[in-house]
Protein backbone atom coordinates (compact mmCIF):
# COMPACT_ATOMS: atom_id res chain seq x y z
CA UNK A 1 0.00 0.00 0.00
CA UNK A 2 1.67 3.41 -0.99
CA UNK A 3 -1.13 5.53 -0.72
CA UNK A 4 -3.80 6.20 2.09
CA UNK A 5 -6.36 6.65 0.03
CA UNK A 6 -8.08 3.32 -2.59
CA UNK A 7 -10.84 3.95 -5.62
CA UNK A 8 -12.36 0.48 -6.23
CA UNK A 9 -14.11 -0.48 -8.98
CA UNK A 10 -16.42 -3.35 -9.44
CA UNK A 11 -15.96 -4.71 -12.46
CA UNK A 12 -17.99 -7.54 -14.31
CA UNK A 13 -17.56 -8.17 -18.42
CA UNK A 14 -16.89 -4.36 -18.52
CA UNK A 15 -13.54 -4.64 -20.87
CA UNK A 16 -15.07 -2.32 -23.75
CA UNK A 17 -15.88 0.28 -21.31
CA UNK A 18 -12.56 -0.26 -18.82
CA UNK A 19 -10.72 0.53 -22.06
CA UNK A 20 -12.49 4.32 -22.61
CA UNK A 21 -12.92 4.93 -18.68
CA UNK A 22 -9.39 3.23 -16.95
CA UNK A 23 -6.81 6.36 -18.75
CA UNK A 24 -9.01 8.97 -17.08
CA UNK A 25 -9.49 6.75 -13.92
CA UNK A 26 -5.92 6.48 -13.51
CA UNK A 27 -4.77 10.20 -14.21
CA UNK A 28 -7.20 11.49 -11.53
CA UNK A 29 -5.86 8.30 -8.97
CA UNK A 30 -2.40 9.83 -9.37
CA UNK A 31 -3.03 13.35 -8.90
CA UNK A 32 -5.13 12.43 -5.40
CA UNK A 33 -2.43 9.64 -4.73
CA UNK A 34 -4.85 6.94 -4.37
CA UNK A 35 -4.32 3.36 -5.58
CA UNK A 36 -6.80 2.20 -8.22
CA UNK A 37 -8.45 -1.72 -7.12
CA UNK A 38 -10.87 -3.30 -8.98
CA UNK A 39 -12.86 -6.29 -7.94
CA UNK A 40 -13.46 -8.75 -11.29
CA UNK A 41 -16.90 -10.49 -10.74
CA UNK A 42 -15.81 -13.39 -12.57
CA UNK A 43 -16.06 -11.88 -15.74
CA UNK A 44 -16.23 -13.76 -18.26
CA UNK A 45 -14.81 -11.60 -20.98
CA UNK A 46 -11.21 -10.08 -20.87
CA UNK A 47 -12.05 -7.31 -18.36
CA UNK A 48 -8.82 -9.05 -16.73
CA UNK A 49 -6.64 -8.85 -19.44
CA UNK A 50 -7.80 -4.71 -19.40
CA UNK A 51 -7.03 -4.15 -16.20
CA UNK A 52 -3.41 -6.14 -16.43
CA UNK A 53 -2.88 -4.19 -19.08
CA UNK A 54 -2.80 -1.02 -17.27
CA UNK A 55 -1.25 -2.54 -14.05
CA UNK A 56 -4.40 -2.08 -12.06
CA UNK A 57 -4.43 -3.97 -8.86
CA UNK A 58 -7.20 -6.77 -9.22
CA UNK A 59 -8.98 -8.92 -7.23
CA UNK A 60 -10.68 -11.65 -8.84
CA UNK A 61 -14.16 -13.69 -7.34
CA UNK A 62 -14.07 -17.35 -8.75
CA UNK A 63 -17.76 -17.03 -8.98
CA UNK A 64 -20.72 -14.47 -10.08
CA UNK A 65 -21.71 -13.78 -6.92
CA UNK A 66 -23.32 -9.77 -7.64
CA UNK A 67 -22.52 -6.02 -7.20
CA UNK A 68 -23.12 -5.97 -3.17
CA UNK A 69 -21.02 -8.72 -2.72
CA UNK A 70 -18.33 -7.26 -5.33
CA UNK A 71 -18.01 -4.15 -3.41
CA UNK A 72 -17.84 -5.59 -0.35
CA UNK A 73 -14.82 -7.66 -1.69
CA UNK A 74 -13.27 -4.52 -1.77
CA UNK A 75 -13.99 -3.04 1.41
CA UNK A 76 -12.85 -5.84 3.23
CA UNK A 77 -9.74 -5.77 1.27
CA UNK A 78 -8.69 -1.86 1.61
CA UNK A 79 -9.86 -1.95 5.59
CA UNK A 80 -7.69 -4.91 5.96
CA UNK A 81 -4.87 -3.35 4.26
CA UNK A 82 -5.19 0.20 6.06
CA UNK A 83 -6.75 2.54 3.95
CA UNK A 84 -8.03 5.80 5.29
CA UNK A 85 -10.60 6.60 2.73
CA UNK A 86 -12.20 4.91 -0.11
CA UNK A 87 -14.26 5.88 -3.06
CA UNK A 88 -16.21 3.48 -5.10
CA UNK A 89 -16.94 4.31 -8.98
CA UNK A 90 -18.51 1.63 -11.24
CA UNK A 91 -16.76 0.04 -13.55
CA UNK A 92 -19.05 0.86 -16.38
CA UNK A 93 -17.65 4.65 -17.00
CA UNK A 94 -21.03 5.93 -15.57
CA UNK A 95 -19.44 8.20 -12.86
CA UNK A 96 -17.13 10.70 -14.34
CA UNK A 97 -13.69 10.49 -11.87
CA UNK A 98 -13.35 14.31 -12.16
CA UNK A 99 -15.34 14.74 -8.88
CA UNK A 100 -13.22 12.21 -7.11
CA UNK A 101 -11.15 15.33 -5.63
CA UNK A 102 -13.74 16.51 -4.42
CA UNK A 103 -15.52 13.33 -2.90
CA UNK A 104 -11.97 13.29 -1.29
CA UNK A 105 -11.68 16.45 -0.18
CA UNK A 106 -15.22 16.31 1.82
CA UNK A 107 -14.09 13.38 3.69
CA UNK A 108 -10.52 14.35 4.23
CA UNK A 109 -12.35 17.78 5.95
CA UNK A 110 -14.19 15.26 7.90
CA UNK A 111 -17.36 17.30 6.55
CA UNK A 112 -19.28 13.59 6.73
CA UNK A 113 -18.36 9.63 7.14
CA UNK A 114 -20.37 8.91 4.07
CA UNK A 115 -20.31 11.05 0.82
CA UNK A 116 -22.89 9.99 -2.28
CA UNK A 117 -22.07 11.61 -5.27
CA UNK A 118 -25.62 12.87 -6.58
CA UNK A 119 -26.57 13.23 -10.26
CA UNK A 120 -29.60 15.24 -9.24
CA UNK A 121 -27.66 17.87 -7.41
CA UNK A 122 -26.31 20.32 -9.99
CA UNK A 123 -22.55 21.14 -10.52
CA UNK A 124 -22.96 24.85 -9.88
CA UNK A 125 -18.81 26.14 -10.68
CA UNK A 126 -18.48 25.42 -14.65
CA UNK A 127 -14.78 24.02 -13.81
CA UNK A 128 -14.92 21.44 -16.64
CA UNK A 129 -17.78 20.18 -19.52
CA UNK A 130 -19.33 16.89 -19.18
CA UNK A 131 -17.68 14.16 -21.47
CA UNK A 132 -20.87 13.04 -22.85
CA UNK A 133 -24.83 13.35 -22.30
CA UNK A 134 -25.89 13.46 -18.41
CA UNK A 135 -27.77 10.60 -17.52
CA UNK A 136 -30.40 10.85 -14.63
CA UNK A 137 -31.84 7.47 -15.10
CA UNK A 138 -34.37 5.23 -17.21
CA UNK A 139 -38.35 6.61 -16.77
CA UNK A 140 -38.65 3.67 -14.28
CA UNK A 141 -35.35 3.95 -12.50
CA UNK A 142 -36.97 7.25 -12.00
CA UNK A 143 -39.73 6.60 -10.37
CA UNK A 144 -37.98 4.19 -8.28
CA UNK A 145 -35.22 7.17 -6.81
CA UNK A 146 -38.91 9.12 -6.12
CA UNK A 147 -40.17 5.82 -4.18
CA UNK A 148 -36.92 6.23 -2.58
CA UNK A 149 -36.54 9.65 -1.74
CA UNK A 150 -39.75 9.29 -0.30
CA UNK A 151 -39.24 5.90 1.83
CA UNK A 152 -36.19 7.53 3.19
CA UNK A 153 -37.74 10.53 3.88
CA UNK A 154 -40.45 8.93 6.08
CA UNK A 155 -38.29 6.62 7.66
CA UNK A 156 -35.21 8.55 8.65
CA UNK A 157 -36.09 12.66 7.98
CA UNK A 158 -33.53 12.34 5.72
CA UNK A 159 -33.71 14.10 2.25
CA UNK A 160 -30.96 12.74 -0.17
CA UNK A 161 -31.72 12.87 -3.68
CA UNK A 162 -29.77 10.26 -5.03
CA UNK A 163 -30.23 7.14 -2.93
CA UNK A 164 -29.51 4.50 -5.64
CA UNK A 165 -26.14 6.43 -6.24
CA UNK A 166 -22.83 4.11 -6.46
CA UNK A 167 -20.71 6.95 -6.52
CA UNK A 168 -19.67 6.49 -2.75
CA UNK A 169 -16.64 7.55 -0.57
CA UNK A 170 -16.56 6.05 3.15
CA UNK A 171 -13.83 7.52 5.88
CA UNK A 172 -12.38 4.42 7.59
CA UNK A 173 -14.81 4.65 10.20
CA UNK A 174 -17.88 3.90 7.75
CA UNK A 175 -15.88 1.44 5.46
CA UNK A 176 -15.38 -0.95 8.95
CA UNK A 177 -19.14 -0.47 9.13
CA UNK A 178 -20.11 -1.77 5.49
CA UNK A 179 -17.46 -4.29 6.00
CA UNK A 180 -20.23 -5.90 8.26
CA UNK A 181 -23.17 -8.59 7.82
CA UNK A 182 -25.77 -5.44 7.29
CA UNK A 183 -24.60 -4.69 4.06
CA UNK A 184 -27.09 -6.20 1.23
CA UNK A 185 -25.55 -9.02 -0.82
CA UNK A 186 -26.96 -7.38 -4.35
CA UNK A 187 -27.74 -3.70 -4.42
CA UNK A 188 -26.95 -1.29 -1.71
CA UNK A 189 -29.08 1.41 -2.31
CA UNK A 190 -31.63 3.23 -0.37
CA UNK A 191 -31.58 0.40 2.27
CA UNK A 192 -28.23 0.79 3.49
CA UNK A 193 -28.15 4.47 3.03
CA UNK A 194 -31.05 4.29 6.04
CA UNK A 195 -29.06 1.49 7.69
CA UNK A 196 -25.62 3.95 7.48
CA UNK A 197 -28.26 7.15 9.70
CA UNK A 198 -29.88 4.75 11.56
CA UNK A 199 -26.20 4.11 12.79
CA UNK A 200 -25.28 7.49 13.18
CA UNK A 201 -23.64 7.82 10.44
CA UNK A 202 -22.84 11.56 8.44
CA UNK A 203 -24.36 11.62 4.85
CA UNK A 204 -23.52 14.22 2.78
CA UNK A 205 -24.13 14.44 -0.93
CA UNK A 206 -22.06 16.27 -3.29
CA UNK A 207 -23.03 17.15 -7.46
CA UNK A 208 -21.23 14.51 -9.90
CA UNK A 209 -21.51 13.71 -13.42
CA UNK A 210 -23.38 10.56 -14.85
CA UNK A 211 -23.46 9.38 -17.98
CA UNK A 212 -25.57 6.56 -20.25
CA UNK A 213 -23.63 3.24 -20.33
CA UNK A 214 -23.83 3.28 -24.05
CA UNK A 215 -21.77 -0.24 -24.33
CA UNK A 216 -23.68 -3.66 -22.95
CA UNK A 217 -22.06 -5.66 -20.30
CA UNK A 218 -22.58 -3.41 -17.32
CA UNK A 219 -22.89 -4.72 -13.86
CA UNK A 220 -27.04 -3.64 -13.49
CA UNK A 221 -27.52 -5.68 -16.73
CA UNK A 222 -30.85 -7.92 -16.55
CA UNK A 223 -32.06 -6.27 -13.49
CA UNK A 224 -35.29 -6.68 -13.30
CA UNK A 225 -36.75 -2.87 -12.35
CA UNK A 226 -40.02 -4.53 -10.48
CA UNK A 227 -37.80 -6.67 -8.33
CA UNK A 228 -35.65 -4.47 -7.41
CA UNK A 229 -37.90 -1.92 -6.38
CA UNK A 230 -39.44 -4.41 -3.99
CA UNK A 231 -36.36 -5.49 -3.02
CA UNK A 232 -35.03 -2.65 -1.70
CA UNK A 233 -38.34 -1.36 -0.21
CA UNK A 234 -39.07 -4.57 1.34
CA UNK A 235 -35.19 -3.90 2.86
CA UNK A 236 -35.86 -0.14 4.16
CA UNK A 237 -38.60 -2.08 6.62
CA UNK A 238 -36.43 -4.23 7.89
CA UNK A 239 -33.64 -1.56 7.82
CA UNK A 240 -36.20 0.37 9.57
CA UNK A 241 -37.00 -3.10 11.92
CA UNK A 242 -33.64 -3.58 12.89
CA UNK A 243 -32.80 -0.09 14.08
CA UNK A 244 -28.95 -0.80 14.74
CA UNK A 245 -26.71 -2.59 13.95
CA UNK A 246 -23.67 -4.36 16.11
CA UNK B 1 -68.71 -38.18 21.66
CA UNK B 2 -68.15 -41.85 20.17
CA UNK B 3 -64.90 -42.41 18.50
CA UNK B 4 -64.49 -45.25 16.12
CA UNK B 5 -61.78 -47.75 15.75
CA UNK B 6 -59.36 -47.15 13.00
CA UNK B 7 -59.72 -50.24 10.14
CA UNK B 8 -57.04 -52.40 10.96
CA UNK B 9 -56.05 -52.18 7.11
CA UNK B 10 -55.41 -48.44 7.33
CA UNK B 11 -53.15 -48.97 10.80
CA UNK B 12 -51.56 -51.44 9.07
CA UNK B 13 -50.43 -49.32 6.73
CA UNK B 14 -50.16 -46.10 8.30
CA UNK B 15 -47.34 -48.60 10.07
CA UNK B 16 -45.49 -49.55 7.35
CA UNK B 17 -45.43 -46.44 5.57
CA UNK B 18 -44.22 -44.71 8.59
CA UNK B 19 -41.81 -47.00 9.12
CA UNK B 20 -40.45 -46.98 6.02
CA UNK B 21 -39.73 -43.14 6.24
CA UNK B 22 -38.06 -43.89 9.19
CA UNK B 23 -35.42 -46.27 7.64
CA UNK B 24 -34.91 -44.40 4.74
CA UNK B 25 -33.75 -41.60 6.95
CA UNK B 26 -31.65 -43.94 9.10
CA UNK B 27 -30.08 -45.03 5.71
CA UNK B 28 -29.53 -41.53 4.66
CA UNK B 29 -28.02 -40.40 7.54
CA UNK B 30 -25.38 -43.98 7.61
CA UNK B 31 -24.78 -43.44 3.84
CA UNK B 32 -24.04 -39.76 5.21
CA UNK B 33 -25.92 -38.31 2.53
CA UNK B 34 -27.86 -36.80 5.58
CA UNK B 35 -26.84 -34.84 8.41
CA UNK B 36 -28.18 -35.60 11.78
CA UNK B 37 -29.34 -31.77 12.37
CA UNK B 38 -31.67 -32.07 9.62
CA UNK B 39 -33.02 -34.80 10.38
CA UNK B 40 -34.84 -33.64 13.17
CA UNK B 41 -38.20 -32.57 11.62
CA UNK B 42 -38.39 -36.02 9.18
CA UNK B 43 -37.93 -38.35 12.09
CA UNK B 44 -41.13 -36.79 13.93
CA UNK B 45 -43.13 -36.81 10.55
CA UNK B 46 -42.57 -40.56 10.33
CA UNK B 47 -42.51 -41.31 14.33
CA UNK B 48 -46.06 -39.55 14.24
CA UNK B 49 -47.17 -41.25 11.06
CA UNK B 50 -46.45 -44.94 13.11
CA UNK B 51 -48.05 -43.45 16.66
CA UNK B 52 -51.06 -41.61 15.77
CA UNK B 53 -52.50 -45.28 15.48
CA UNK B 54 -52.56 -45.33 19.12
CA UNK B 55 -53.32 -41.75 19.14
CA UNK B 56 -56.38 -41.82 17.02
CA UNK B 57 -58.57 -40.35 19.40
CA UNK B 58 -56.77 -37.81 19.76
CA UNK B 59 -57.00 -36.85 15.88
CA UNK B 60 -60.61 -37.10 16.60
CA UNK B 61 -60.65 -34.20 19.30
CA UNK B 62 -58.17 -32.25 17.32
CA UNK B 63 -60.30 -32.53 14.52
CA UNK B 64 -63.16 -31.14 16.25
CA UNK B 65 -61.21 -28.56 18.05
CA UNK B 66 -59.90 -26.74 14.86
CA UNK B 67 -63.64 -27.14 13.44
CA UNK B 68 -62.58 -29.29 10.48
CA UNK B 69 -64.96 -32.11 9.45
CA UNK B 70 -63.15 -35.24 8.89
CA UNK B 71 -60.61 -36.59 10.76
CA UNK B 72 -58.16 -36.63 7.21
CA UNK B 73 -58.78 -32.43 6.49
CA UNK B 74 -56.62 -32.50 9.98
CA UNK B 75 -54.09 -34.98 9.32
CA UNK B 76 -54.12 -33.38 5.40
CA UNK B 77 -53.11 -30.06 7.32
CA UNK B 78 -50.91 -31.01 9.66
CA UNK B 79 -49.13 -33.06 6.44
CA UNK B 80 -48.75 -29.81 4.41
CA UNK B 81 -47.92 -27.18 7.57
CA UNK B 82 -44.82 -30.36 8.58
CA UNK B 83 -44.13 -29.66 4.86
CA UNK B 84 -44.07 -25.95 4.81
CA UNK B 85 -41.98 -25.91 7.95
CA UNK B 86 -39.66 -28.37 5.96
CA UNK B 87 -39.40 -25.52 3.07
CA UNK B 88 -38.72 -23.16 5.79
CA UNK B 89 -36.03 -24.84 7.48
CA UNK B 90 -34.49 -25.36 4.01
CA UNK B 91 -35.16 -21.62 3.14
CA UNK B 92 -33.01 -20.31 6.04
CA UNK B 93 -30.59 -23.06 5.44
CA UNK B 94 -30.00 -21.88 1.82
CA UNK B 95 -29.63 -18.11 3.28
CA UNK B 96 -26.91 -19.24 6.06
CA UNK B 97 -25.13 -21.22 3.09
CA UNK B 98 -25.39 -18.02 0.79
CA UNK B 99 -24.25 -15.91 3.81
CA UNK B 100 -20.97 -18.57 4.05
CA UNK B 101 -20.48 -18.51 0.38
CA UNK B 102 -20.04 -15.06 -0.10
CA UNK B 103 -17.74 -14.54 2.99
CA UNK B 104 -15.59 -17.51 1.29
CA UNK B 105 -16.02 -16.27 -2.08
CA UNK B 106 -14.55 -12.91 -0.71
CA UNK B 107 -11.70 -14.20 1.33
CA UNK B 108 -10.21 -16.50 -1.25
CA UNK B 109 -10.46 -13.65 -3.63
CA UNK B 110 -8.24 -11.49 -1.30
CA UNK B 111 -6.43 -14.46 -0.20
CA UNK B 112 -5.42 -15.02 -3.81
CA UNK B 113 -4.62 -11.79 -4.84
CA UNK B 114 -2.43 -11.59 -1.59
CA UNK B 115 -0.40 -14.97 -2.54
CA UNK B 116 0.36 -13.39 -5.90
CA UNK B 117 1.90 -10.72 -4.46
CA UNK B 118 3.51 -13.28 -2.26
CA UNK B 119 4.88 -15.37 -5.51
CA UNK B 120 5.89 -11.66 -7.26
CA UNK B 121 8.01 -10.93 -4.59
CA UNK B 122 9.70 -14.66 -4.43
CA UNK B 123 10.48 -14.33 -8.00
CA UNK B 124 12.12 -10.74 -7.36
CA UNK B 125 14.02 -11.84 -4.49
CA UNK B 126 15.37 -15.18 -6.32
CA UNK B 127 16.45 -13.13 -9.32
CA UNK B 128 18.26 -10.69 -6.56
CA UNK B 129 19.87 -13.75 -5.30
CA UNK B 130 20.73 -15.31 -8.72
CA UNK B 131 22.12 -12.01 -9.93
CA UNK B 132 24.44 -11.73 -7.03
CA UNK B 133 25.72 -15.35 -7.05
CA UNK B 134 26.46 -14.76 -10.72
CA UNK B 135 28.92 -11.56 -9.30
CA UNK B 136 30.43 -13.44 -6.56
CA UNK B 137 30.93 -16.28 -9.29
CA UNK B 138 32.82 -14.10 -11.45
CA UNK B 139 35.18 -12.79 -8.65
CA UNK B 140 38.23 -14.88 -8.61
CA UNK B 141 39.53 -16.73 -5.64
CA UNK B 142 42.99 -14.50 -5.84
CA UNK B 143 40.68 -11.38 -5.55
CA UNK B 144 39.03 -13.02 -2.27
CA UNK B 145 42.30 -14.30 -0.24
CA UNK B 146 43.84 -10.33 -1.26
CA UNK B 147 43.84 -8.12 1.65
CA UNK B 148 40.90 -5.34 1.43
CA UNK B 149 42.13 -2.29 0.08
CA UNK B 150 41.11 -0.03 2.79
CA UNK B 151 42.23 -2.08 5.60
CA UNK B 152 44.09 0.64 7.17
CA UNK B 153 46.86 -1.86 8.49
CA UNK B 154 43.94 -3.65 10.10
CA UNK B 155 45.87 -7.06 8.79
CA UNK B 156 49.04 -6.35 9.86
CA UNK B 157 47.46 -5.32 13.28
CA UNK B 158 45.79 -9.00 13.76
CA UNK B 159 48.84 -10.67 13.01
CA UNK B 160 49.79 -12.87 15.82
CA UNK B 161 52.86 -12.20 17.50
CA UNK B 162 54.98 -13.65 20.28
CA UNK B 163 54.29 -12.75 24.12
CA UNK B 164 57.02 -10.84 25.28
CA UNK B 165 59.32 -12.54 28.17
CA UNK B 166 58.01 -12.13 31.83
CA UNK B 167 59.41 -10.06 33.77
CA UNK B 168 59.30 -11.93 36.97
Amino acid sequence: MANRVAIIIPVFNESANLKIFLPRLLAIAQEVEADVIAINDASTDDSVAVLESFSVTTLTQFTQMGYGTTVQTGYKYTYRTGYEYVIQVDGDGQHDPRFIPRILQCLQNNEADVIIGSRFLRVTEEEFLPFDTLYTGTFLRRIGIQMFRLALRIFSFRYITDPTSGFIGYNRSALRFVCGKSFPFDYPDADMILTLINNHFRLMEVPVYMYHNRISGFLHRGCKPLWYIFKVSLSLVIATLRSKEA
Amino acid sequence: MEIPELPLRQQMFAFVSGSILLLIIVELIRRRKMLEQYSAIWFIIGMSAITFIWWWPLVWIITAWIGAGLTTSTILFFGLLASLLIILQLCVKVSEFSHKLKDLVQEIAIVHHELKQVRKRCTDLEDTTRTLQERLDEVRPDEVNAPLPTDHGLSERLTCHPMPPSQE
